[in-house]
């Protein structure tokens, strides 16, 4: 099922048991190798979001072991978490000043990653002054700028509308292509898991687990029109299948 | 639905303008009224209610300027007096300042010093600093910097948890990106919480430059040695029952507090303006 490439993340038996006794998630395995898009898809409660925070670190896990073969990691959040005291291109400029990168190189890398996303005419913006989707598109710059080898997506669009949803998945899409990252993301939306990945695993909650996991056999690069065709509708009803199984 | 939308459209935004207008016009209009009925009243007591004999308590609006402002002589010892306590109220302030940031910070980095000092920051505010200004004025002297240490005990406190609340502003995802990145504790200080803080700490430094100018003047009335404070002039007026020099000195002191008060708001704009917009605006 998982493919014969280099490993890049892997959870093993993992555990995550809250100090009240609450178990968050149970004896999770899940191997993604170098340059796969895995979408961890589940009801609220599932863990899935747990999970991402133990794979970065945020959070220790309380059992089993997660091994990560790299440390360039990119990590997008549900909320696009700006710095409201910080222009767009401060904003973008703020993981490579904390990694350390020069101020030359980190202007440059600003200025081709803001071109990459489509807001050079925003550098000077302030947080407020963007739309939701834009925001998003910033938080996704920052981590860009960095180059990920393994990128971490925790619910990113989840409150957006579904029009500014789907360009942003086309977004993501296009950056996969282009930087070749390991793709780890998050959903509750049985469309977006299929529409981006090469895997979707299916959790279910109480505790959180994984219930199935499905291939995706669309190759890429992917454009919309895969949403309109019914292979597509076929495995989306075969997800959702499963994951009203998963409450 | 589509063909309604322009007509639904207009209406409200003509609401809307009338509304911005209405309310503009109300913020001129409105406290000048205020200030015109305060000064009626304040003839109708002088004039009527007050007999001739009793009319020191409250002299008229315009003896008071003709007396208290328009008198070079008296002008300008007014206008010392408050130099003197803008000089107190100044050197308190920017001590306060100090103080209450180093606190601010330390209760940021460590729960433990959080716990071992905020009580005795709670403590200083709950002391009736007044009381304690004979004391100080007999433990330090007569000195301008005993004045400076009611000012500080003063204004203090809303500077140490204005700021200690703003360093805990930040978000915990926003926590989470530095935590990411290995920022140590001085990056997540300087570039997270410090930033973080300006808004909360503009409040406190407005609140406290307006304490700082009454420890002054109250500081003013127990310390009798040295420069005469406007505090000082005001005691001196009131038992000499010059009524138009001291209400002169007392719309001077409030015209100080407002300047400074002024001041605070005019540079937290300044300098967090073109990003924070406070909720209620």
């Amino acid at each position: 099922m998982s493919s014969d490439k280099a490993v890049m993340l892997q959870f093993e038996g993992v555990g995550m048991t809250f100090p009240d006794g609450t178990v968050a998630l149970e004896d999770v395995d899940i191997s993604i190798g170098r340059g796969e898009f895995v979408a961890l898809l589940g009801p609220s409660g599932c863990g899935k979001s747990t999970l991402l925070r133990i794979a970065s670190g945020l959070q220790p896990e309380t059992s089993g072991r997660v091994e990560t073969t790299t440390d360039q990691v990119g990590y997008v959040f549900q909320d696009a978490t700006l710095l409201p005291w910080r222009t767009v291109e401060r904003n973008v400029g703020l993981f490579a000043e904390l990694e350390g990168m020069g101020k030359t190189q980190t202007k440059n890398e600003v200025a081709k990653t803001l071109e990459i996303v489509g807001l050079s005419a925003f550098a000077g913006h302030y947080p407020r002054q963007l739309s939701g989707g834009m925001k998003m598109r910033v938080s996704l710059a920052r981590s860009l700028v960095l180059h990920p080898e393994l990128f971490m997506f925790d619910e990113p669009f989840a409150a957006l509308d579904e029009i500014t949803r789907q360009s942003l998945n086309d977004e993501v899409l296009r950056l996969y292509g282009a930087e070749q990252f390991t793709g780890v993301f998050v959903t509750h939306s049985v469309a977006e898991a299929v529409y981006l990945s090469s895997r979707v695993v299916v959790m279910a909650a109480r505790p959180g687990r994984v219930k199935e996991v499905f291939d995706v056999p669309f190759g890429y690069p992917r454009t919309a029109e895969l949403r309109y065709d019914p292979a597509f509708a076929e495995l989306t009803g075969l997800v959702s299948q499963s994951l009203r199984g998963a409450h | 639905m589509a063909a309604a939308t322009p007509g639904r459209q207009s209406p409200s935004k003509a609401r809307a303008r009338s509304g911005w207008f209405a309310s503009r016009t109300a913020e001129i209009v409105l406290p000048i009224a205020v200030g015109l009925s305060v000064i009626g009243l304040w003839y109708f007591v002088s004039y009527v209610v007050l007999s001739e004999r009793r009319r020191f308590v409250l002299p008229p609006p315009h003896k008071v300027v003709a007396v208290g402002f328009l008198d070079g002589h008296n002008l300008m010892s007014e206008l010392e007096g408050l130099w003197t306590t803008t000089r107190v109220a100044v050197a308190g302030l920017l001590i306060a300042m100090v103080i209450g940031f180093l606190v601010a910070i330390l209760m940021s980095q460590a729960k433990w010093i959080e716990t071992s000092l905020y009580p005795y920051a709670v403590v200083l505010q709950t002391i009736p600093i007044l009381a304690l200004v004979p004391l100080i004025a007999f433990a330090l002297g007569y000195s301008f910097w005993s004045r400076v240490v009611v000012c500080v005990l003063i204004a203090v406190f809303p500077i140490i948890t204005n700021t200690f609340f703003g360093l805990q502003s930040a978000e915990p995802a926003m926590h989470d990106l530095f935590t990411l990145h290995r920022a140590d504790r001085y990056t997540r200080l300087v570039k997270l919480q410090v930033p973080a803080s300006l808004p909360a700490v503009f409040t406190g430094l407005r609140i406290s430059a307006g304490l700082s100018v009454i420890g002054a003047i109250v500081g003013d009335f127990f310390f009798r040695q040295g420069d005469p404070g406007i505090g000082l002039l005001i005691d001196t007026y009131r038992n000499s029952l010059q009524g138009e020099r001291l209400y002169a000195s007392i719309i001077l002191s409030s015209l100080l507090g407002l300047a400074v008060f002024w001041l605070f708001g005019a540079l937290g704009k300044a300098v967090t303006g073109s990003w924070y917009r406070p909720t209620s605006g």
